[in-house]
């Protein structure tokens, strides 16, 4: 009977073994082998680096620079209340503007702050855990003072984040990079957003067998995924003419007492932005400190209505339909101008009876442009428009465009059309209306407007060529208009401003700004679009202040800018004066 | 005859089974070193991603602080430092409408 119990239990034991061994070996076969792998196998990601984005001379707009996560391992770190208010003095020192002498009360609130700061620390690293974030970003002079203290349990993650030599320059025209909701690198807004396939790269990755102490065997297993870097953009934006630009602005906005300011430059014969500034703007290292009004680029998605300077639009309008000449004479130019109920007067009240439609130009005379408006009717006013390119987006290679809604043909009335004709009752952005005044200086020709000119891979470039859309106007019609902008330069408002010399072709444009159905007189967006050397135009600018309050005229406050500028430009590009 | 046959075999078998295990100690000799040796290149192997690494991020410190010293922002800020100012006035000089002999 004992002989039976023990031969009993040896097989129970033998059977419980090879159960076991078969769970081990065939059940769990899978998960166990995964466990060995990632014990002996490493697997490491490569970051791939955010492509750069460059002006057109390959000088650094926005590129990576390398960034540090900063983590603890708290069951390493002995004295964790030394290490704490260690890594607070640096963290504080970082983030605050230290002054050589501070009052006794920013001593005071110093000393706070860092206690603060120390206080988070400690609780961090006291947790009982293994590997703890501190939720701290830091650069690398930061991530050297760290390493010398020697901290035990410190450690760093490195990454990379966007870095702007030239500040906050660009702003809304770069966009910026913030996380996803997969916490992956992600452009928004401007080149960012719109480029965001191409500047983001592909992470590598390397798998290699490593001994017990964690270092690679050579003889091992080893595979690699070499990183792709993003790709570069070149832009058309030339960082001296983005200098003049952003700087006159600046100055103009505090000059003028305005409340914003927008400039673009165009390549007209390409369509290539030369420069595009706006502001206020924000700063694309930190936009979460800014309100997400900010974020929109004013130049492509801001509407209003671009009072005087469209004059020059209806003008060749009705030059390339023969229906006037610049010499043709204003019948109804003597008076006031009633229709519908409403009262057209001139901007100034003054009156020029048979004025010559070059005069209407020089003097922007509403009256005269209704009585082009008349002229042209509805049909043709409506149809202009549109080959002009207003209600379409321009194309430009910025995903937050916007184009405010044509009015369809049939709300139109005969007061539409007359107001139309001076740039009232109609909402264009900054970027249509610039890219329509090309089409003038380009002999009649509407280019497709655009930032990017190259994008490089590595040795690879793609090259992205000018894009003519349409010709709404004849080259005779363009060069006529020109003409008459020439001479609205020399004789018009703005002639106290113009440069001596040389052929620069211009409209001021003063719009009242609507309000709740009604314009309000005080408040008014000053603008000048040009183009220069008449004859053979390098550029065409437009200059907008928005609600300036030194005076609430184009022809004293964005003129004087635009000259300003365009002075600059002559120099630089190496224009000379025809006379001096 | 046959006796002495069979002493040559037996000694010859003698000198194959020597020269295996001979052969066998060397390869395990041989390996030990290996093995060792391998070791210590899994030390160099770290040290020399280390390396790259390091070298990597320096390139691009040292191409971020290219791109903020040659900034635009950078020049303006430099130059003002130095004393210079804006142009206030241009003068054009005419060209003559002959050819000046050297």
């Amino acid at each position: 009977m004992r002989y039976r119990v023990v031969r009993f239990s040896y097989f129970v034991f033998v059977a419980l073994i090879v159960i076991r061994l078969a769970y081990w070996q065939i059940i769990k076969s899978d998960d166990l082998i995964a466990q060995a792998e990632t014990q002996r196998v490493r697997t490491q990601d490569i970051l791939a680096p955010r492509g750069s984005i460059l002006f057109s001379d390959g000088s650094v707009l926005a590129s990576i620079q390398p960034s540090f996560q900063v983590f603890a391992q708290p069951k390493i770190i002995s004295d964790k209340l030394s290490t704490a208010k260690a890594l607070s003095q640096i963290f504080w020192q970082r983030d605050a503007t230290i002054s050589a002498n501070l009052t006794p009360e920013e001593e005071l609130d110093r000393t706070t702050q860092i206690d603060q700061l120390s206080d988070q620390i400690n609780k961090k690293i006291s947790q009982d855990l293994y590997w703890v974030s501190l939720n701290q970003t830091v650069n690398w002079d930061t991530k050297q003072a760290i390493t010398k203290l020697n901290l035990p349990g410190i450690g760093f993650d490195q990454n990379y984040q966007r870095f702007y030599p030239e500040g906050s320059s660009s702003a809304h025209m770069l966009g910026f990079v913030g996380s996803d909701v997969y916490g992956n690198q992600t452009g928004y807004f401007g080149l960012e957003g719109t480029y965001n396939g191409e500047l983001k790269g592909l992470n590598g990755q390397i798998t290699q067998e490593t001994d017990a102490q964690g270092l690679p065997i050579l003889i091992g297993k080893y595979s690699s995924r070499d990183p792709k870097s993003g790709k570069n953009l070149v832009l058309n934006i030339d960082p001296a003419i983005q200098h003049m630009v952003e700087s006159e602005l600046l100055s103009g906005i505090e000059k003028y007492g305005a409340k914003g300011a927008e400039g673009v430059v165009m390549d007209p014969k390409t369509g290539a932005i030369l420069a595009m500034a706006s502001y206020p703007n924000y700063d694309p290292a930190k936009p979460a400190n800014f309100p997400k009004d900010y974020f929109k680029n004013p130049v492509i998605a801001d509407t209003y209505e671009p009072g005087s300077t469209f004059k020059v639009l209806v003008m060749a309008a009705a030059i390339n339909e023969n229906l006037v000449t610049p010499a043709t004479l204003c019948t109804i130019c003597g008076g006031p101008v009633n229709l519908g109920g409403f009262t057209i007067r001139t901007w100034n009240n003054e009156y020029e009876p048979n004025s010559s439609m070059d005069d209407v130009i020089i003097h922007s005379d509403n009256v005269g442009m209704v009585f082009i408006s008349q002229k042209m009717g509805l049909d043709r006013m409506y149809s202009y428009i549109r080959k002009f390119g207003f209600g379409d987006l321009t194309g430009i290679d910025l995903q937050d465009e916007e184009s405010p809604d044509l009015r369809p043909k049939a709300d139109w009335h005969d007061i539409d059309v007359a107001t139309a004709s001076f740039g009232q009752g109609i909402s264009v952005t900054p970027i249509q209306l610039v890219r329509a005044i090309a089409t003038i200086a380009n002999g009649g020709k509407l280019m497709e407007p655009h930032l990017v000119s190259q994008i490089k891979d590595g040795d690879r470039t793609i090259t992205i060529p000018p894009r003519v859309i349409s010709q709404p106007i004849s080259a005779q019609a363009a060069q006529v208009v020109t003409q008459m902008m020439v001479d609205a330069v020399n004789k018009g408002e703005a002639k106290f401003y113009s440069l001596k010399g040389f052929n620069v072709a211009g409209k001021t444009g003063t719009a009242q700004i609507p309000i709740a159905g009604h314009y309000d007189p005080t408040k008014t967006i000053a603008s000048f679009v040009g183009f220069a050397p008449a004859e053979d135009p390098k550029f065409v600018m437009l200059i907008k202040y928005d609600q300036p309050s030194s005076s609430i005229y184009g022809a004293e406050t964005a003129a004087p800018s635009f000259f300003k500028i365009a002075q600059n430009l002559f120099t630089y590009y190496g224009i000379l004066p025809t006379e001096h | 005859m046959l006796l002495k046959k069979l002493e040559t075999k037996t000694r010859a078998h003698k000198k194959t089974v020597s020269v295996f295990v001979i052969v066998f100690l060397i390869s395990i000799v041989i390996e030990i070193w290996t093995a060792n040796r391998l070791a210590t290149y899994g030390e160099k192997i770290n040290q020399l991603q280390k390396a790259t690494e390091g070298l990597n991020l320096e390139n691009q410190l040292l191409s971020d602080q290219i791109a903020m010293r040659s900034s635009l922002s950078q020049t303006e800020q430099s130059v003002d430092a130095l004393g210079f100012a804006p142009v206030s006035h241009l003068e054009y000089l005419d060209t003559p409408a002959i050819a000046f002999n050297h």
